[in-house]
Protein backbone atom coordinates (compact mmCIF):
# COMPACT_ATOMS: atom_id res chain seq x y z
CA UNK A 1 0.00 0.00 0.00
CA UNK A 2 1.29 3.44 -0.90
CA UNK A 3 1.89 6.06 1.74
CA UNK A 4 -0.54 8.93 1.40
CA UNK A 5 0.59 10.93 4.44
CA UNK A 6 1.65 13.82 2.22
CA UNK A 7 -1.77 13.98 0.62
CA UNK A 8 -3.48 13.77 4.00
CA UNK A 9 -1.40 16.75 5.11
CA UNK A 10 -2.37 18.70 1.97
CA UNK A 11 -6.03 17.91 2.64
CA UNK A 12 -5.73 19.16 6.22
CA UNK A 13 -4.00 22.35 5.07
CA UNK A 14 -6.66 22.99 2.40
CA UNK A 15 -9.48 22.52 4.93
CA UNK A 16 -7.82 24.89 7.39
CA UNK A 17 -7.27 27.55 4.72
CA UNK A 18 -10.83 27.24 3.39
CA UNK A 19 -12.18 27.51 6.94
CA UNK A 20 -10.21 30.72 7.46
CA UNK A 21 -11.41 32.13 4.15
CA UNK A 22 -15.06 31.38 4.81
CA UNK A 23 -14.90 32.50 8.44
CA UNK A 24 -13.25 35.81 7.55
CA UNK A 25 -15.56 36.63 4.63
CA UNK A 26 -18.72 35.21 6.26
CA UNK A 27 -19.20 33.23 3.04
CA UNK A 28 -21.04 29.93 2.57
CA UNK A 29 -20.65 26.47 0.97
CA UNK A 30 -18.02 25.13 3.34
CA UNK A 31 -19.79 21.76 3.50
CA UNK A 32 -19.89 21.45 -0.30
CA UNK A 33 -16.17 22.20 -0.48
CA UNK A 34 -15.13 19.81 2.28
CA UNK A 35 -16.76 16.84 0.55
CA UNK A 36 -14.39 17.07 -2.42
CA UNK A 37 -11.09 17.96 -0.72
CA UNK A 38 -9.48 14.52 -1.08
CA UNK A 39 -10.57 14.22 -4.72
CA UNK A 40 -9.06 17.61 -5.56
CA UNK A 41 -5.88 16.96 -3.58
CA UNK A 42 -5.41 13.66 -5.38
CA UNK A 43 -5.96 15.24 -8.83
CA UNK A 44 -3.60 18.14 -8.21
CA UNK A 45 -0.84 16.26 -6.42
CA UNK A 46 0.23 14.48 -9.56
CA UNK A 47 -2.57 12.78 -11.45
CA UNK A 48 -3.50 15.78 -13.57
CA UNK A 49 -0.80 16.73 -16.06
CA UNK A 50 -1.04 20.38 -15.20
CA UNK A 51 1.13 22.61 -13.05
CA UNK A 52 1.83 26.32 -12.67
CA UNK A 53 4.52 25.92 -15.36
CA UNK A 54 2.20 24.17 -17.80
CA UNK A 55 -0.72 26.60 -17.80
CA UNK A 56 -0.23 27.54 -21.45
CA UNK A 57 0.85 24.08 -22.59
CA UNK A 58 -1.64 23.02 -25.28
CA UNK A 59 -1.21 19.41 -24.17
CA UNK A 60 -1.98 19.96 -20.48
CA UNK A 61 -4.88 18.09 -18.90
CA UNK A 62 -7.98 20.26 -18.46
CA UNK A 63 -9.89 20.35 -15.18
CA UNK A 64 -13.28 21.98 -14.70
CA UNK A 65 -14.87 22.37 -11.29
CA UNK A 66 -18.49 22.35 -12.36
CA UNK A 67 -19.71 22.72 -8.77
CA UNK A 68 -18.31 26.24 -8.77
CA UNK A 69 -19.69 26.97 -5.32
CA UNK A 70 -16.85 24.91 -3.87
CA UNK A 71 -14.65 27.89 -4.76
CA UNK A 72 -13.07 28.42 -1.33
CA UNK A 73 -11.73 24.88 -1.26
CA UNK A 74 -10.68 25.04 -4.92
CA UNK A 75 -8.78 28.29 -4.44
CA UNK A 76 -7.13 26.80 -1.35
CA UNK A 77 -6.10 23.89 -3.60
CA UNK A 78 -4.70 26.25 -6.25
CA UNK A 79 -2.70 28.03 -3.54
CA UNK A 80 -1.56 24.72 -1.99
CA UNK A 81 -0.15 23.59 -5.33
CA UNK A 82 1.45 26.89 -6.32
CA UNK A 83 -0.97 28.25 -8.94
CA UNK A 84 -1.79 31.37 -6.93
CA UNK A 85 -0.05 33.05 -3.96
CA UNK A 86 -1.33 31.92 -0.56
CA UNK A 87 -1.77 35.58 0.47
CA UNK A 88 -4.57 35.88 -2.08
CA UNK A 89 -6.69 33.59 0.08
CA UNK A 90 -6.85 36.29 2.76
CA UNK A 91 -8.83 38.50 0.36
CA UNK A 92 -11.38 35.82 -0.59
CA UNK A 93 -14.71 37.47 -1.45
CA UNK A 94 -13.36 40.93 -0.62
CA UNK A 95 -13.55 43.97 -2.87
CA UNK A 96 -10.95 43.96 -5.67
CA UNK A 97 -10.09 40.31 -5.05
CA UNK A 98 -9.94 37.94 -7.99
CA UNK A 99 -11.23 35.21 -5.71
CA UNK A 100 -15.00 35.19 -5.33
CA UNK A 101 -17.61 32.78 -4.09
CA UNK A 102 -17.78 30.96 -7.42
CA UNK A 103 -14.92 29.77 -9.61
CA UNK A 104 -13.59 32.39 -12.04
CA UNK A 105 -11.36 31.82 -15.08
CA UNK A 106 -9.51 35.08 -14.49
CA UNK A 107 -7.72 33.23 -11.68
CA UNK A 108 -4.52 31.51 -12.73
CA UNK A 109 -5.10 27.76 -12.98
CA UNK A 110 -8.85 27.98 -13.60
CA UNK A 111 -9.85 26.85 -17.08
CA UNK A 112 -13.55 27.73 -16.95
CA UNK A 113 -15.76 29.94 -14.78
CA UNK A 114 -18.64 28.13 -13.15
CA UNK A 115 -21.32 28.81 -10.57
CA UNK A 116 -24.50 27.98 -12.42
CA UNK A 117 -24.80 24.19 -12.30
CA UNK A 118 -25.00 22.07 -15.43
CA UNK A 119 -22.39 23.97 -17.46
CA UNK A 120 -19.07 22.31 -16.60
CA UNK A 121 -19.70 18.85 -18.03
CA UNK A 122 -21.02 20.03 -21.43
CA UNK A 123 -18.00 22.32 -21.79
CA UNK A 124 -15.72 19.42 -20.80
CA UNK A 125 -17.37 17.30 -23.50
CA UNK A 126 -16.60 20.04 -26.04
CA UNK A 127 -12.98 20.08 -24.91
CA UNK A 128 -12.64 16.28 -24.97
CA UNK A 129 -14.21 16.21 -28.43
CA UNK A 130 -11.80 18.94 -29.59
CA UNK A 131 -8.88 16.86 -28.30
CA UNK A 132 -10.09 13.75 -30.14
CA UNK A 133 -10.74 15.62 -33.38
CA UNK A 134 -7.25 17.10 -33.27
CA UNK A 135 -5.42 13.95 -32.18
CA UNK A 136 -4.38 15.42 -28.83
CA UNK A 137 -3.61 13.17 -25.88
CA UNK A 138 -4.74 15.35 -23.01
CA UNK A 139 -7.56 14.35 -20.71
CA UNK A 140 -10.49 16.46 -19.58
CA UNK A 141 -11.84 16.09 -16.04
CA UNK A 142 -15.07 17.60 -14.73
CA UNK A 143 -16.03 17.43 -11.05
CA UNK A 144 -19.77 17.74 -10.46
CA UNK A 145 -22.06 17.78 -7.47
CA UNK A 146 -24.64 15.02 -7.17
CA UNK A 147 -27.56 17.46 -7.03
CA UNK A 148 -26.25 18.85 -10.29
CA UNK A 149 -27.07 15.55 -11.99
CA UNK A 150 -30.71 16.66 -11.89
CA UNK A 151 -29.84 19.18 -14.60
CA UNK A 152 -30.85 18.11 -18.11
CA UNK A 153 -27.81 19.68 -19.76
CA UNK A 154 -25.58 17.10 -18.03
CA UNK A 155 -27.57 14.27 -19.56
CA UNK A 156 -27.40 15.94 -22.97
CA UNK A 157 -23.64 16.06 -22.51
CA UNK A 158 -23.31 12.44 -21.31
CA UNK A 159 -25.39 11.36 -24.30
CA UNK A 160 -22.91 13.06 -26.63
CA UNK A 161 -19.86 11.87 -24.66
CA UNK A 162 -20.99 8.26 -25.00
CA UNK A 163 -21.94 8.64 -28.66
CA UNK A 164 -18.56 10.19 -29.50
CA UNK A 165 -16.70 7.54 -27.43
CA UNK A 166 -14.83 10.17 -25.43
CA UNK A 167 -12.56 7.97 -23.32
CA UNK A 168 -10.40 11.03 -22.68
CA UNK A 169 -13.24 12.42 -20.55
CA UNK A 170 -13.39 11.79 -16.81
CA UNK A 171 -16.46 12.80 -14.85
CA UNK A 172 -16.37 12.79 -11.06
CA UNK A 173 -19.64 13.09 -9.17
CA UNK A 174 -19.24 14.30 -5.58
CA UNK A 175 -21.97 12.10 -4.12
CA UNK A 176 -22.47 13.70 -0.70
CA UNK A 177 -26.21 13.09 -0.83
CA UNK A 178 -27.24 16.61 0.16
CA UNK A 179 -28.32 19.42 -2.13
CA UNK A 180 -29.42 22.97 -1.36
CA UNK A 181 -32.85 22.10 0.07
CA UNK A 182 -32.33 18.63 1.50
CA UNK A 183 -31.42 15.05 0.71
CA UNK A 184 -30.97 14.17 -2.95
CA UNK A 185 -32.99 11.01 -2.33
CA UNK A 186 -35.96 12.98 -1.04
CA UNK A 187 -35.87 15.57 -3.79
CA UNK A 188 -35.21 13.41 -6.87
CA UNK A 189 -34.05 9.88 -6.01
CA UNK A 190 -30.97 8.71 -7.89
CA UNK A 191 -30.41 5.25 -6.47
CA UNK A 192 -29.54 3.73 -9.79
CA UNK A 193 -27.35 6.62 -10.89
CA UNK A 194 -24.53 4.31 -12.02
CA UNK A 195 -26.87 2.24 -14.19
CA UNK A 196 -28.35 5.33 -15.75
CA UNK A 197 -24.87 6.64 -16.55
CA UNK A 198 -23.74 3.30 -17.98
CA UNK A 199 -26.79 3.23 -20.22
CA UNK A 200 -25.53 6.44 -21.83
CA UNK A 201 -22.44 4.66 -23.12
CA UNK A 202 -20.18 5.55 -20.20
CA UNK A 203 -18.32 3.32 -17.74
CA UNK A 204 -19.18 4.15 -14.16
CA UNK A 205 -17.42 3.14 -10.90
CA UNK A 206 -18.35 3.98 -7.34
CA UNK A 207 -15.64 4.64 -4.74
CA UNK A 208 -15.08 6.16 -1.31
CA UNK A 209 -14.22 9.76 -2.18
CA UNK A 210 -12.27 10.39 1.02
CA UNK A 211 -9.97 7.36 0.92
CA UNK A 212 -6.75 8.07 -0.99
CA UNK A 213 -6.03 4.35 -1.41
CA UNK A 214 -9.40 3.83 -3.08
CA UNK A 215 -9.13 7.00 -5.14
CA UNK A 216 -5.64 6.01 -6.32
CA UNK A 217 -6.67 2.46 -7.20
CA UNK A 218 -9.57 3.84 -9.22
CA UNK A 219 -7.68 6.56 -11.09
CA UNK A 220 -4.88 4.13 -12.04
CA UNK A 221 -7.40 2.29 -14.21
CA UNK A 222 -8.60 5.28 -16.23
CA UNK A 223 -9.86 4.93 -18.88
CA UNK A 224 -11.95 2.15 -17.38
CA UNK A 225 -12.97 0.95 -20.81
CA UNK A 226 -11.58 1.91 -24.22
CA UNK A 227 -14.03 4.07 -26.16
CA UNK A 228 -16.09 5.02 -23.10
CA UNK A 229 -16.04 8.09 -20.86
CA UNK A 230 -14.96 7.19 -17.29
CA UNK A 231 -17.44 8.28 -14.64
CA UNK A 232 -16.64 8.06 -10.94
CA UNK A 233 -19.35 8.32 -8.33
CA UNK A 234 -17.34 9.37 -5.29
CA UNK A 235 -19.26 8.67 -2.09
CA UNK A 236 -18.48 11.56 0.19
CA UNK A 237 -19.68 13.33 3.31
CA UNK A 238 -20.79 16.94 3.13
CA UNK A 239 -18.73 18.93 5.64
CA UNK A 240 -16.18 16.10 5.95
CA UNK A 241 -13.42 16.77 8.48
CA UNK A 242 -15.34 18.84 11.04
CA UNK A 243 -17.66 16.62 13.06
CA UNK A 244 -20.39 19.16 13.70
CA UNK A 245 -20.55 20.05 9.99
CA UNK A 246 -20.66 16.51 8.66
CA UNK A 247 -23.88 15.56 6.88
CA UNK A 248 -25.54 18.76 8.02
CA UNK A 249 -27.50 20.64 5.35
CA UNK A 250 -27.08 23.94 7.20
CA UNK A 251 -23.36 23.98 6.32
CA UNK A 252 -24.34 24.52 2.72
CA UNK A 253 -25.12 28.05 3.87
CA UNK A 254 -23.59 28.90 7.23
CA UNK A 255 -20.38 30.63 8.00
CA UNK A 256 -18.89 29.59 11.36
CA UNK A 257 -19.18 31.96 14.34
CA UNK A 258 -16.18 32.52 16.63
CA UNK A 259 -16.78 29.44 18.76
CA UNK A 260 -17.48 27.21 15.78
CA UNK A 261 -14.41 28.55 14.01
CA UNK A 262 -12.20 27.73 16.98
CA UNK A 263 -13.74 24.31 17.49
CA UNK A 264 -13.34 23.49 13.79
CA UNK A 265 -9.73 24.70 13.81
CA UNK A 266 -8.93 22.51 16.85
CA UNK A 267 -10.51 19.50 15.25
CA UNK A 268 -8.75 19.95 11.91
CA UNK A 269 -5.40 20.27 13.65
CA UNK A 270 -5.95 16.99 15.47
CA UNK A 271 -6.74 15.06 12.30
CA UNK B 1 -29.37 34.33 -47.91
CA UNK B 2 -28.95 30.95 -46.24
CA UNK B 3 -27.36 29.28 -49.27
CA UNK B 4 -25.08 32.22 -49.99
CA UNK B 5 -23.98 32.28 -46.35
CA UNK B 6 -23.28 28.55 -46.13
CA UNK B 7 -21.44 28.50 -49.48
CA UNK B 8 -19.26 31.33 -48.29
CA UNK B 9 -18.64 29.50 -45.01
CA UNK B 10 -17.30 26.51 -46.95
CA UNK B 11 -15.02 28.78 -49.00
CA UNK B 12 -13.65 30.31 -45.80
CA UNK B 13 -13.27 26.89 -44.16
CA UNK B 14 -11.09 25.74 -47.09
CA UNK B 15 -8.65 28.51 -46.27
CA UNK B 16 -9.03 28.59 -42.49
CA UNK B 17 -8.79 25.24 -40.74
CA UNK B 18 -10.01 26.75 -37.46
CA UNK B 19 -13.58 26.83 -38.82
CA UNK B 20 -15.88 24.16 -37.34
CA UNK B 21 -19.66 23.78 -37.57
CA UNK B 22 -22.10 22.35 -35.04
CA UNK B 23 -25.77 22.02 -35.98
CA UNK B 24 -28.71 21.43 -33.68
CA UNK B 25 -30.21 18.75 -35.91
CA UNK B 26 -31.30 21.39 -38.41
CA UNK B 27 -30.09 22.52 -41.82
CA UNK B 28 -31.28 19.61 -43.96
CA UNK B 29 -29.99 20.03 -47.55
CA UNK B 30 -27.97 23.08 -46.47
CA UNK B 31 -25.19 21.89 -44.16
CA UNK B 32 -24.34 18.56 -45.83
CA UNK B 33 -21.70 20.00 -48.18
CA UNK B 34 -19.77 21.31 -45.16
CA UNK B 35 -20.23 18.03 -43.27
CA UNK B 36 -19.04 16.00 -46.26
CA UNK B 37 -16.01 18.16 -46.97
CA UNK B 38 -14.91 18.63 -43.34
CA UNK B 39 -16.18 15.63 -41.37
CA UNK B 40 -13.68 16.21 -38.53
CA UNK B 41 -14.87 19.77 -38.16
CA UNK B 42 -18.59 19.01 -38.16
CA UNK B 43 -20.93 17.79 -35.41
CA UNK B 44 -24.67 17.31 -35.17
CA UNK B 45 -25.32 18.08 -31.50
CA UNK B 46 -28.84 16.71 -31.73
CA UNK B 47 -31.89 18.42 -30.30
CA UNK B 48 -29.87 19.58 -27.30
CA UNK B 49 -29.23 23.30 -27.61
CA UNK B 50 -27.96 23.90 -24.08
CA UNK B 51 -25.14 21.40 -24.35
CA UNK B 52 -24.61 22.43 -27.99
CA UNK B 53 -23.56 25.92 -26.93
CA UNK B 54 -21.37 24.64 -24.08
CA UNK B 55 -19.77 22.02 -26.33
CA UNK B 56 -19.06 24.74 -28.90
CA UNK B 57 -17.45 26.82 -26.15
CA UNK B 58 -15.29 23.95 -24.92
CA UNK B 59 -14.29 23.00 -28.47
CA UNK B 60 -13.38 26.58 -29.28
CA UNK B 61 -11.40 27.24 -26.10
CA UNK B 62 -9.54 23.92 -25.96
CA UNK B 63 -8.19 23.98 -29.50
CA UNK B 64 -8.51 27.68 -30.43
CA UNK B 65 -11.15 27.02 -33.07
CA UNK B 66 -13.82 29.25 -34.54
CA UNK B 67 -16.95 27.22 -33.93
CA UNK B 68 -20.15 28.06 -35.80
CA UNK B 69 -23.44 26.88 -34.37
CA UNK B 70 -26.42 26.56 -36.73
CA UNK B 71 -30.06 26.38 -35.78
CA UNK B 72 -33.42 28.13 -36.18
CA UNK B 73 -35.39 30.89 -34.55
CA UNK B 74 -35.04 30.89 -30.74
CA UNK B 75 -33.41 27.47 -30.44
CA UNK B 76 -29.78 28.70 -30.48
CA UNK B 77 -30.56 31.85 -28.46
CA UNK B 78 -33.37 31.87 -25.91
CA UNK B 79 -33.34 28.12 -25.34
CA UNK B 80 -29.70 28.24 -24.23
CA UNK B 81 -29.34 31.83 -23.13
CA UNK B 82 -27.44 31.16 -19.91
CA UNK B 83 -24.97 28.98 -21.79
CA UNK B 84 -24.43 31.89 -24.19
CA UNK B 85 -24.00 34.33 -21.30
CA UNK B 86 -21.84 32.28 -18.93
CA UNK B 87 -19.94 30.08 -21.36
CA UNK B 88 -19.50 31.95 -24.67
CA UNK B 89 -19.67 35.58 -23.60
CA UNK B 90 -17.88 35.49 -20.25
CA UNK B 91 -14.99 33.51 -21.74
CA UNK B 92 -15.04 35.57 -24.96
CA UNK B 93 -15.14 32.27 -26.84
CA UNK B 94 -14.98 32.27 -30.64
CA UNK B 95 -18.47 30.84 -30.95
CA UNK B 96 -20.49 32.19 -33.87
CA UNK B 97 -24.22 31.57 -33.58
CA UNK B 98 -26.25 31.40 -36.80
CA UNK B 99 -30.01 31.59 -36.45
CA UNK B 100 -32.29 31.20 -39.44
CA UNK B 101 -35.81 32.58 -39.49
CA UNK B 102 -35.35 36.15 -38.24
CA UNK B 103 -38.50 37.86 -37.06
CA UNK B 104 -41.62 36.29 -38.58
CA UNK B 105 -39.86 34.65 -41.55
CA UNK B 106 -41.42 31.34 -40.47
CA UNK B 107 -44.85 32.92 -40.17
CA UNK B 108 -46.71 29.74 -41.03
CA UNK B 109 -44.89 27.81 -38.31
CA UNK B 110 -46.34 30.02 -35.64
CA UNK B 111 -45.29 31.60 -32.37
CA UNK B 112 -42.66 29.02 -31.36
CA UNK B 113 -40.71 29.88 -34.52
CA UNK B 114 -40.88 33.70 -34.26
CA UNK B 115 -37.47 35.17 -33.39
CA UNK B 116 -38.80 38.48 -32.22
CA UNK B 117 -37.10 39.14 -28.89
CA UNK B 118 -33.61 38.14 -30.00
CA UNK B 119 -32.21 41.61 -30.64
CA UNK B 120 -33.19 42.72 -27.14
CA UNK B 121 -31.89 39.58 -25.50
CA UNK B 122 -28.73 39.02 -27.52
CA UNK B 123 -28.00 42.74 -27.46
CA UNK B 124 -27.81 42.52 -23.69
CA UNK B 125 -25.18 39.77 -23.82
CA UNK B 126 -21.69 41.07 -23.03
CA UNK B 127 -18.99 40.88 -25.74
CA UNK B 128 -21.65 39.86 -28.28
CA UNK B 129 -21.45 41.21 -31.84
CA UNK B 130 -24.74 41.10 -33.77
CA UNK B 131 -25.10 40.98 -37.56
CA UNK B 132 -28.46 41.67 -39.17
CA UNK B 133 -27.94 41.43 -42.94
CA UNK B 134 -30.74 42.58 -45.23
CA UNK B 135 -29.94 40.43 -48.26
CA UNK B 136 -27.61 37.63 -49.43
CA UNK B 137 -24.84 40.04 -50.37
CA UNK B 138 -24.76 41.55 -46.90
CA UNK B 139 -25.01 38.12 -45.29
CA UNK B 140 -21.84 37.05 -47.06
CA UNK B 141 -20.04 40.28 -46.14
CA UNK B 142 -21.22 39.95 -42.50
CA UNK B 143 -19.79 36.45 -42.42
CA UNK B 144 -16.40 37.71 -43.61
CA UNK B 145 -16.42 40.31 -40.83
CA UNK B 146 -17.71 37.96 -38.16
CA UNK B 147 -15.12 35.26 -38.79
CA UNK B 148 -12.33 37.74 -38.21
CA UNK B 149 -13.93 39.51 -35.27
CA UNK B 150 -12.84 37.82 -32.03
CA UNK B 151 -15.37 36.59 -29.50
CA UNK B 152 -19.01 35.56 -29.72
CA UNK B 153 -21.08 36.61 -32.71
CA UNK B 154 -24.77 36.32 -33.53
CA UNK B 155 -25.87 36.15 -37.18
CA UNK B 156 -29.57 36.94 -37.54
CA UNK B 157 -30.43 35.46 -40.93
CA UNK B 158 -33.76 35.11 -42.73
CA UNK B 159 -34.15 32.17 -45.12
CA UNK B 160 -33.83 31.95 -48.88
CA UNK B 161 -34.89 33.95 -51.91
CA UNK B 162 -34.32 37.50 -50.64
CA UNK B 163 -33.61 40.01 -53.44
CA UNK B 164 -30.51 42.15 -53.50
CA UNK B 165 -31.29 45.65 -52.24
CA UNK B 166 -28.48 47.31 -54.16
CA UNK B 167 -27.06 46.19 -57.46
CA UNK B 168 -23.54 47.42 -56.92
CA UNK B 169 -20.99 45.91 -54.53
CA UNK B 170 -20.22 47.88 -51.42
CA UNK B 171 -18.12 47.33 -48.38
CA UNK B 172 -18.89 48.01 -44.76
CA UNK B 173 -17.18 47.40 -41.47
CA UNK B 174 -18.23 46.63 -37.89
CA UNK B 175 -20.38 49.55 -36.72
CA UNK B 176 -21.17 50.96 -40.17
CA UNK B 177 -24.64 51.65 -41.54
CA UNK B 178 -25.66 51.46 -45.21
CA UNK B 179 -27.44 54.20 -47.11
CA UNK B 180 -29.78 52.62 -49.65
CA UNK B 181 -31.53 55.82 -50.63
CA UNK B 182 -30.90 59.42 -49.79
CA UNK B 183 -33.56 61.93 -48.77
CA UNK B 184 -34.01 64.95 -46.54
CA UNK B 185 -37.51 64.76 -45.01
CA UNK B 186 -37.37 61.59 -42.93
CA UNK B 187 -34.79 58.94 -42.14
CA UNK B 188 -36.14 55.38 -42.25
CA UNK B 189 -33.87 52.95 -40.42
CA UNK B 190 -34.36 49.22 -40.76
CA UNK B 191 -32.70 45.97 -39.71
CA UNK B 192 -32.80 42.77 -41.71
CA UNK B 193 -35.00 41.78 -44.64
CA UNK B 194 -37.74 44.24 -43.69
CA UNK B 195 -35.50 46.82 -45.38
CA UNK B 196 -37.05 45.79 -48.70
CA UNK B 197 -40.37 47.15 -47.38
CA UNK B 198 -38.61 50.32 -46.25
CA UNK B 199 -37.14 50.91 -49.70
CA UNK B 200 -40.48 50.31 -51.40
CA UNK B 201 -42.13 52.66 -48.91
CA UNK B 202 -39.61 55.35 -49.78
CA UNK B 203 -40.35 54.81 -53.48
CA UNK B 204 -44.11 55.06 -52.87
CA UNK B 205 -43.52 58.33 -51.02
CA UNK B 206 -41.16 59.75 -53.61
CA UNK B 207 -43.58 62.33 -55.04
CA UNK B 208 -44.52 63.77 -51.62
CA UNK B 209 -41.77 62.99 -49.15
CA UNK B 210 -38.03 62.55 -49.70
CA UNK B 211 -37.21 59.61 -47.46
CA UNK B 212 -33.70 58.47 -46.67
CA UNK B 213 -33.35 54.71 -46.11
CA UNK B 214 -30.63 53.39 -43.82
CA UNK B 215 -29.82 49.79 -42.89
CA UNK B 216 -27.85 48.43 -39.98
CA UNK B 217 -26.19 45.18 -41.12
CA UNK B 218 -24.28 45.35 -37.85
CA UNK B 219 -26.79 45.88 -35.05
CA UNK B 220 -24.16 45.81 -32.31
CA UNK B 221 -21.79 47.55 -31.90
CA UNK B 222 -22.93 50.73 -33.64
CA UNK B 223 -20.62 53.53 -34.66
CA UNK B 224 -22.68 56.02 -32.72
CA UNK B 225 -20.72 59.10 -33.76
CA UNK B 226 -21.35 58.46 -37.45
CA UNK B 227 -24.98 57.65 -36.78
CA UNK B 228 -25.57 60.84 -34.78
CA UNK B 229 -24.02 62.94 -37.55
CA UNK B 230 -26.55 61.44 -39.92
CA UNK B 231 -29.61 61.56 -37.64
CA UNK B 232 -28.97 65.18 -36.65
CA UNK B 233 -30.13 66.25 -40.12
CA UNK B 234 -33.67 64.92 -39.70
CA UNK B 235 -36.80 66.11 -37.91
CA UNK B 236 -38.42 62.70 -38.35
CA UNK B 237 -36.87 59.29 -37.84
CA UNK B 238 -38.70 56.01 -38.43
CA UNK B 239 -37.45 52.62 -37.21
CA UNK B 240 -38.71 49.46 -38.90
CA UNK B 241 -38.05 45.97 -37.54
CA UNK B 242 -39.49 42.47 -37.47
CA UNK B 243 -38.98 42.40 -33.74
CA UNK B 244 -40.97 43.09 -30.62
CA UNK B 245 -41.66 46.71 -29.74
CA UNK B 246 -39.45 46.29 -26.72
CA UNK B 247 -35.68 46.34 -26.68
CA UNK B 248 -35.01 46.22 -30.41
CA UNK B 249 -34.11 48.82 -33.01
CA UNK B 250 -36.61 51.46 -31.82
CA UNK B 251 -35.23 51.26 -28.27
CA UNK B 252 -31.65 51.59 -29.43
CA UNK B 253 -32.33 54.50 -31.81
CA UNK B 254 -34.69 56.19 -29.37
CA UNK B 255 -32.00 56.13 -26.72
CA UNK B 256 -29.42 57.58 -29.09
CA UNK B 257 -31.82 60.39 -30.03
CA UNK B 258 -32.64 61.15 -26.43
CA UNK B 259 -29.13 60.84 -25.00
CA UNK B 260 -27.69 63.15 -27.64
CA UNK B 261 -30.45 65.75 -27.46
CA UNK B 262 -31.46 65.33 -31.11
CA UNK B 263 -34.54 67.24 -32.09
CA UNK B 264 -36.39 64.49 -33.93
CA UNK B 265 -39.70 62.68 -33.59
CA UNK B 266 -39.40 58.90 -33.59
CA UNK B 267 -41.93 56.78 -35.46
CA UNK B 268 -41.84 53.12 -34.47
CA UNK B 269 -42.78 50.22 -36.75
CA UNK B 270 -42.45 46.93 -34.88
CA UNK B 271 -44.39 43.85 -33.85
CA UNK B 272 -46.82 44.10 -30.95
CA UNK B 273 -45.74 42.35 -27.78
CA UNK B 274 -46.65 38.65 -27.74
CA UNK B 275 -47.66 38.56 -31.41
CA UNK B 276 -48.83 35.00 -32.15
CA UNK B 277 -50.88 34.97 -35.33
CA UNK B 278 -50.26 32.45 -38.11
CA UNK B 279 -49.79 32.99 -41.82
CA UNK B 280 -47.35 33.80 -44.60
CA UNK B 281 -44.78 36.41 -43.64
CA UNK B 282 -46.24 39.09 -45.93
CA UNK B 283 -49.72 38.67 -44.47
CA UNK B 284 -48.38 38.84 -40.93
CA UNK B 285 -46.45 41.99 -41.83
CA UNK B 286 -49.76 43.45 -43.00
CA UNK B 287 -51.44 42.56 -39.69
CA UNK B 288 -48.70 44.50 -37.92
CA UNK B 289 -48.56 47.55 -40.20
CA UNK B 290 -45.18 46.59 -41.58
CA UNK B 291 -45.84 46.51 -45.34
CA UNK B 292 -44.41 49.19 -47.59
CA UNK B 293 -47.88 50.68 -48.26
CA UNK B 294 -48.67 50.88 -44.54
CA UNK B 295 -45.28 52.37 -43.69
CA UNK B 296 -45.65 54.94 -46.49
CA UNK B 297 -49.16 55.84 -45.44
CA UNK B 298 -48.17 56.38 -41.78
CA UNK B 299 -45.24 58.53 -42.82
CA UNK B 300 -47.38 60.59 -45.20
CA UNK B 301 -49.60 61.55 -42.25
CA UNK B 302 -46.64 63.44 -40.77
CA UNK B 303 -46.33 65.80 -43.70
Amino acid sequence: MMNFNGLIEHARSVRVNALNMIYRSKASHIGSGYSCVELLVYLYSGWLKVSPNLLLDPNRDRFILSKGHAAAVYYAILAEFGFIPKEWLDKYCQINSLLGGHVDHNVSGVEISTGSLGHGLPIAVGMALAAKRNNKKYRVVALLSDGEMESGSNWEALNMAGAQKLDNLIVIIDRNGLQAMGSTEQILPMNNLDQRINSFGCFCKTIDGHNFNKIHACFKRIPFSSGKPSVIIAKTVKGKGVSFMENKLEWHYRSPNNEQFEAATRELKQL
Amino acid sequence: MRTTFMNRLIEIAREDERICLIVGDLGFSVVEPFANEFPDRFLNAGVAEQSMISIATGWSIAEKKVVFVYSLANFPTLRCLEQIRNDCCNHKADVKIISLGSGITYGQSGYSHFAVEDLAVMGAMPNMTIFTPADPYEASRCLDLGVKFPGPVYFRLAKNGELRLKEERYSFDIGDFIEYKSGKDICIIGVGTILSECLQAANLLANDVAAEVIGLPVFKPLNETKLIDLLRKFSFIATVEEHSSYGGLASVIGEIISRNGLNAKLLKFALPEGFDKIGPQIDLRRLCGLTSEQIASKIRELF
